[in-house]
This record gives C-alpha cells, sequence and structure tokens, in this order.
C-alpha cells in the first residue's frame, strides 16, 4: 500500500486507540453502557480514525502551503496598511466560518447573536492584525500577552461569575481544526523569509493573540449587556436497538456537519482562488493537488466531527453522570487524569501544531516531546476540573494564579516556547475537548449536584491554560540542558581556535607527487 | 609519523532516508563516534503523476549528513545500510562525497578521537591510497537549483532521460541584489535544492535535457551542477 497513506493511517490509529481502549476498560469495570450507545460509540471512533487521517493529509496538501503561500507573500510586500487590512478582513472570514461560533452563540442566549458573531470575529480580526505587524516590528510576544491577559482578568471582575466560564471557552472554541493549520502557517510563511535570529521564534504566536480576540470581545459584551444568564442544551440520549438505528443516526447528523464543514473550507477555499489569482504563487500542478487536498480535508473533518458528535459526546456524558452521582465519585479525578492525558492524542490540530514545530525547529523540539507536554498539560486540567467539579471551588482561584505563573515564565524561557506555548493553549482545546471533555464534565457535574455553568463550563478554559505552563517548563529543562551541555564542551575549546584550513586536495597531490619523485 | 596524520583523507556521507528514520541515523552516526553529523529535512520525488496528483506522491525526507575520516567511510555506510534495510528497495540511499578542504579543528578533532588501533588501520589505508584514487567514481549527483515550485516539473523532465528520483530541500537565495544588477533580471528569492543521484554516464543527458528545458533563462531559472560521488548504497541501479 502507498506509503504514505499506511503513515497516516497508523499515526491517526495509535492516536485514538488510547481513548477508545480507556472508554471501553472504564465501560467494563467502572460504569456499564448499554451495547447501543457502546456500538455508537465504536463507530464513531472508526470514523474518527479515518476523518482524522483523512484531515491531516488533506491540511499538510492544501492549508499548509497556502497559509505560508499568503504569509511569504506579506512578507515580500511593502505596503503595511495593505497587510494589516488584509490580516483584519481574514481573521474575520475564518472566524465567521468557525462552526463552534454557533455553538457558543446559543449558549449565550441574552446576547443578540450577530451581535455576539460580529463581535467576536472582529476582536479576531484585531488581534490577528496585530500578530502580523508583530511579525513585521518585532515586538515582543511576552509583553503582548502580559497586556491583553491584564485587560482580561480586569474585565473579568465585572461580569458575571457564570459568564466567566463561557468567555474563557470561547478563545479555545474559536480556533478551531481548520482556522488553527492555517494561522500556524501564515506565521510559519511571515518569517521564513528573513534569516535574523529571531525568525524562528516570531513565527509562532499567531494563534496565541487570535484567541485572545474572542476572550476580550466576550467579556466586553458581557460588560454592556449584562447578561441574565448562560444557557446549555441538555443531552438527550438516543434509543438505538438494530445495527439500522445505529446507521440511521449517523446518516441524520451527516447533513448538518457537511453544511457545518463546508461554511468553514468555502471561505478558505475562495481565499485560496483569490489569492492565486493575485499572486501566481502555484503552478498548475500544484493547484491540482491542493484542490484534491481540500476535498480531502473536507471528507475527513466531515467524518470526524459526525464520528465525534454522535458517537462520543453521549458516551461522555453518561460516564462523568454514572460516575458522579455513584458513592464514589472521588474516582473521577484519577479518571479525569487519564482521559486527559489520551484525549488530547485525538485532536486533529495537535498533530498539525506538533509536526509545524518539528518542522520549523528542524528537530530540535520533536513531535513526542510536544505531545507528552499537551498530554500531560491537559491531563492536570481535567483533574483540576474534577476536583473543581466534586468541591465547587470558583475558577478564578486555578485560572488567576495560572496565567500569572504562565505569564511569569515568559520572562525566564527561551521565546520560541513562549509562542509555541501559548499557540497550543488554543490548539489543545478543539472538537474532543467539547464533544468528549465537556460533556463528561457536565455529566459528572449533574451526577454530583453541583452547579453545572459555574463548575463544569470553565473545563475548556483549564484545558487552554495548563499547557502554556507546561510547553513553557519544557522550555526551561531544554535551556537547562543545553547549557550543561555547552558547559561540558567548554574544556576542549583550547584547540578549537585555531584557524588553519588544511587543504586535503594540496596534500594529496603533493603525497602523490613526493612518491613519484621517489620511485 | 606526524606528516602522515595530518594528510588525512575526508569524506562527507549524506544520508537520505524518510522522515521518521533521521533520529536512527543520527544514532548511529554518534555511536560510531563522529562529531560533526548535522540533518536536513527534505521530500522525496516519486514515480506516478497520479500518486503526486492524489496527495500520495511526495514523502518526507530526512537528509543526514556526517564527516567522516576515509578509512571510516566503508564502516559506516556498512553500518547505516545493516541497521535500515538498504538492501531493500525505497529504504534510503547513501552517498559520499570527497572532502578538498577543511578547518583545522575538525582534523584535530578526529584526530584526538582516534586511539592506537584506528591510528594503524589508517596507515594501512595510506599505503592503500593511491590505488583507490585511481579507481574513480562511477556514480555522479546532479544538483539543480531552481525557483520554488518546479521541482515537479524539472523531476518529470529529469525522467524523461532517465532519473530514477530525487530530494528537495527549500532554500534561499540571498544576496539577490547583485544579481539583479549581474543578471538584469528580476530574481525570486525561494528556491528549491533537487539532487538526483544518477549512474555517471547518464548525468550528462540529465544537465543537458534539464539545461534545455528549465534553463537560466526559462521560468525555472535553473542552475546545474554536478559533483562526483565516491560510493553509494541502496540504489538498484
Amino acid at each position: 500500500m502507498n506509503k504514505l497513506l499506511k503513515e497516516k493511517i497508523s499515526e491517526s490509529l495509535s492516536s485514538v486507540l488510547p481513548i477508545v481502549i480507556i472508554v471501553l476498560l472504564i465501560s467494563v469495570l467502572v460504569v456499564p453502557v448499554d451495547t447501543g450507545t457502546m456500538i455508537v460509540f465504536l463507530v464513531g471512533a472508526i470514523l474518527l480514525i479515518i476523518g482524522m487521517g483523512l484531515f491531516t493529509l488533506g491540511a499538510d496538501i492544501s492549508m499548509t502551503p497556502i497559509g505560508e503561500g499568503i504569509g511569504i507573500q506579506f512578507s515580500k510586500s511593502k505596503n503595511i496598511k495593505m497587510i494589516a487590512l488584509l490580516a483584519f478582513l481574514i481573521g474575520i472570514i475564518i472566524t465567521v466560518a468557525e462552526p463552534d461560533l454557533q455553538v457558543l452563540v446559543k449558549q449565550v442566549p441574552s446576547i443578540p447573536d450577530m451581535v455576539l458573531v460580529l463581535t467576536v470575529a472582529v476582536g479576531v480580526g484585531v488581534f490577528l492584525l496585530m500578530a502580523v505587524l508583530r511579525t513585521f516590528f518585532k515586538w515582543s510576544l511576552s509583553k503582548m500577552l502580559i497586556l491583553c491577559y491584564g485587560i482580561v482578568f480586569i474585565l473579568a471582575f465585572f461580569v458575571p461569575k457564570e459568564f466567566l466560564a463561557v468567555a474563557f471557552d470561547s478563545g479555545g472554541v474559536t480556533t478551531g481544526p481548520i482556522t488553527v493549520p492555517f494561522i500556524m502557517a501564515l506565521g510559519i510563511g511571515l518569517t521564513s523569509l528573513r534569516s535574523d535570529k529571531g525568525s524562528q521564534d516570531d513565527s509562532f504566536g499567531l494563534v496565541a493573540l487570535s484567541s485572545i480576540g474572542p476572550i476580550l470581545a466576550v467579556l466586553i459584551l458581557g460588560v454592556c449587556y449584562n447578561p441574565q444568564g448562560v444557557a446549555y442544551t441538555n443531552y438527550i440520549s438516543h434509543d438505538v436497538i438494530t445495527t439500522q438505528d445505529v446507521a440511521k443516526l449517523f446518516f441524520k447528523e451527516l447533513p448538518t456537519y457537511i453544511g457545518e464543514v463546508l461554511i468553514a473550507i468555502v471561505p478558505l477555499f475562495l481565499m485560496f482562488i483569490l489569492f492565486q489569482f493575485i499572486a501566481k504563487r502555484f503552478k498548475k500542478g500544484q493547484i491540482g493537488k491542493m484542490v484534491i487536498g481540500y476535498l480531502y480535508t473536507f471528507l475527513g473533518l466531515v467524518l470526524f466531527l459526525v464520528g465525534v458528535n454522535v458517537g462520543f459526546i453521549p458516551v461522555g456524558y453518561l460516564m462523568g453522570s454514572e460516575i458522579g452521582a455513584s458513592n464514589i465519585p472521588w474516582i473521577l479525578i484519577p479518571l479525569g487524569l487519564i482521559i486527559g492525558y489520551y484525549v488530547v492524542k485525538a485532536e486533529p490540530a495537535v498533530h498539525i501544531l506538533n509536526k509545524q514545530v518539528e518542522e520549523v525547529t528542524k528537530g530540535t523540539i520533536p513531535q513526542k516531546a510536544m505531545q507528552l507536554c499537551l498530554s500531560i498539560g491537559v491531563a492536570i486540567s481535567l483533574g483540576i476540573s474534577m476536583i473543581r467539579i466534586l468541591t465547587g471551588i470558583s475558577i478564578l482561584w486555578f485560572l488567576i494564579p495560572g496565567y500569572v505563573i504562565a505569564l511569569l515564565l515568559t520572562f525566564k524561557v527561551p521565546k520560541i516556547f513562549t509562542g509555541i506555548a501559548f499557540d497550543s493553549g488554543g490548539v489543545a482545546s478543539g472538537p474532543m475537548t467539547s464533544t468528549f471533555i465537556l460533556p463528561f464534565a457536565i455529566g459528572a457535574c449533574e451526577g454530583v449536584g453541583g452547579n453545572v455553568l459555574l463548575d463544569a463550563f470553565g473545563v475548556v478554559a483549564m484545558v487552554a491554560m495548563t499547557p502554556l505552563i507546561v510547553i513553557q517548563i519544557m522550555g526551561l529543562i531544554f535551556q537547562y540542558k543545553t547549557a550543561k551541555m555547552e558547559a561540558e564542551n567548554m574544556g576542549e575549546d583550547t584547540l578549537l581556535l585555531d584557524d588553519d584550513i588544511i587543504d586535503i586536495e594540496e596534500d594529496l597531490d603533493d603525497e602523490r607527487d613526493n612518491d613519484q619523485n621517489e620511485t | 609519523m606526524k606528516e602522515t596524520m595530518i594528510k588525512m583523507r575526508l569524506n562527507l556521507i549524506i544520508t537520505v532516508v524518510d522522515r521518521n528514520k533521521g533520529c536512527k541515523v543520527m544514532k548511529i552516526f554518534k555511536s560510531l563516534g563522529t562529531h560533526w553529523h548535522y540533518m536536513l529535512s527534505g521530500e522525496g520525488t516519486m514515480n506516478s503523476e497520479m500518486m503526486e496528483l492524489l496527495g500520495l506522491g511526495t514523502s518526507e525526507k530526512s537528509i543526514a549528513l556526517c564527516i567522516v575520516p576515509h578509512f571510516r567511510v566503508s564502516e559506516f555506510m556498512q553500518t547505516i545500510r545493516r541497521e535500515l534495510r538498504m538492501d531493500m528497495k525505497g529504504k534510503g540511499v547513501g552517498f559520499t562525497l570527497p572532502i578538498s578542504g577543511v578547518n583545522h579543528p575538525i582534523i584535530q578533532k578526529i584526530k584526538n578521537e582516534m586511539n592506537m588501533e584506528t591510528m594503524k588501520t589508517m596507515k594501512k589505508e595510506m599505503e592503500q591510497m593511491t590505488e583507490k584514487i585511481t579507481t574513480g567514481t562511477q556514480y555522479s549527483v546532479v544538483i539543480g537549483i531552481i525557483n520554488q515550485g518546479y521541482s515537479e516539473d524539472v523531476m518529470s523532465t529529469a525522467r524523461t532521460v532517465g532519473a530514477r528520483g530525487g530530494t528537495v530541500v527549500r532554500a534561499r537565495r540571498v544576496g539577490i541584489e547583485d544579481a539583479v544588477k549581474f543578471l538584469g533580471i528580476s530574481v525570486q528569492e525561494e528556491k528549491e535544492i533537487l539532487m538526483i543521484l544518477t549512474a555517471k554516464e547518464s548525468r550528462h543527458d540529465i544537465m543537458k535535457a534539464l539545461s534545455h528545458e528549465h534553463g537560466i533563462a526559462s521560468e525555472t531559472h535553473g542552475i546545474y551542477l554536478s559533483l562526483p560521488v565516491e560510493e553509494v548504497m541502496g540504489l538498484d541501479l
């Protein structure tokens, strides 16, 4: 079979299999799940595996080259105002197209839909604009983040507590699986033609800044509108008896997701056509390949979303609520740690992030290291969320110290790690989080009898926060190790100061001449 | 002893393997005890145009470079060939280039790491050296420096004259302002470097075809050169 195809399938298999096995184990040992729901889950998992493989293949072929291409064209242009305007428009377009935004809108009924959508879109547009300008003017990412998060936390005190969780969730939610590869590629393209020292560092940080936009936008709206309540839709379980019921369930949801993914991909596709028309960067063969890449991305994401929304949400919710209501609810904490560790492996955008980090750093930060850090980070975030659900501690007790630590770390850590860390926050909170982790948390909360809006919804915000700390810690370790290695090599320095050049060819010719002269 | 020590032949070993095997090659280099090894990332080209269109054509590669004293080349090559199973098709290729000059610390470091055993082997090697030089090279590596995006076109042309496959690395043209003045044409900054390993007999045809179709005056703005290759592994030519 084709080598690349095999690679992609084995990659997505190894990402999704762990969580499937864990769910199976839990269903056997702790929470019995009716066979109907289990079969739906397994079918969902299969769709996930195929979908993820297709999606990552497609994103590699289409999203990444387009984003990079646009970034490179931007970096070559001298017209800063035009670039700023384009970045702003791109930010708005990709946000409006993001399907998760519609979900967010439903959660906040007291703010008119259009107002919310436009404000969030404008928020992302403004911040993408600033992120692009940052790569031109070489502004410090650390200072920008501190300023923005500072404003966020000041505003946080003026909004009702229930609203806070939703506001933070919106940051993670709006940087979805389609926008993330594109924005990341944009960042890489913007700096690829630079040869200065900071170029690698500056290629990251765009997703980070774009994630703050929605948070600020939602908070500002919260202050203005003073919403009375936050709504969430209850999970309806479907009765599945025969295999036909299973098929019917999936097919019923298919059109919805086809529509959603179309809305998300078509603007990007149009952007591609427009860009190609203006810049004529890609050759005929490449264009054909990229169109097919878009097709793969579309198909892959549809399969993934259908699988995860139909198959995973019910199971997540069921497990959470059963365990929460049982007489050993504390088991939620270790379970949360395990689930969190493995679930982030199945996030499609995480694969793309890890790959791009490895590429940009030329292997210095390998994919395995990134995956480990993200897994540890999400595991901790889920563990903490479970503690919050069981005890009702306010999210601010974790968010504020967490972000303070993350922001303080930016001073000590090599700049590239700051960019990667804050980018990965937006990436880790993706569809898997909202379709498995969140229902699990909501179910657990209802089972325990807590306040869903206060305790469960902050889980996405936690998932978006812990990678910031863990990856920067990896940066510290990396810095320490490099310093140690350099200190070890110092001893041999004396001979390395020699400037002589040895010309081997001349030596050989001389030797041959000498030999000939001698004989 | 001191005079012979300084006249040591060096080679650059270049290995092209799948991206996920890159680390393995680096580990082998480290375990065999070299100090100077580097890694590049590139893409390989595939034979089928249909596969290329479907996006299943190119695969990611790691290109590992290593500076080795000549008498250790076969040791290195054989270890890599064995560990990466290069006797099987499609597992990667490796080749060595002669090094004509190096700055002193490199040789110093290599010498410092040698012990009595290797010194004796080296002395024997020195004695056999005149023979080796006269055997000549059977392979060449054709290197094309072309504008970004044209690697696939250039590769198709190369295939029509017998090239099997190539590896593409991204590159960047520096010092553009001078080039523009000299050549009088606008120079694109983004480049690709295409490396094609070929038998010595074919390289002339390949270079001629590429220069004809994708030369400097064309859109591709291609510059072609060939380097002599000493040893090769993993090719079934």
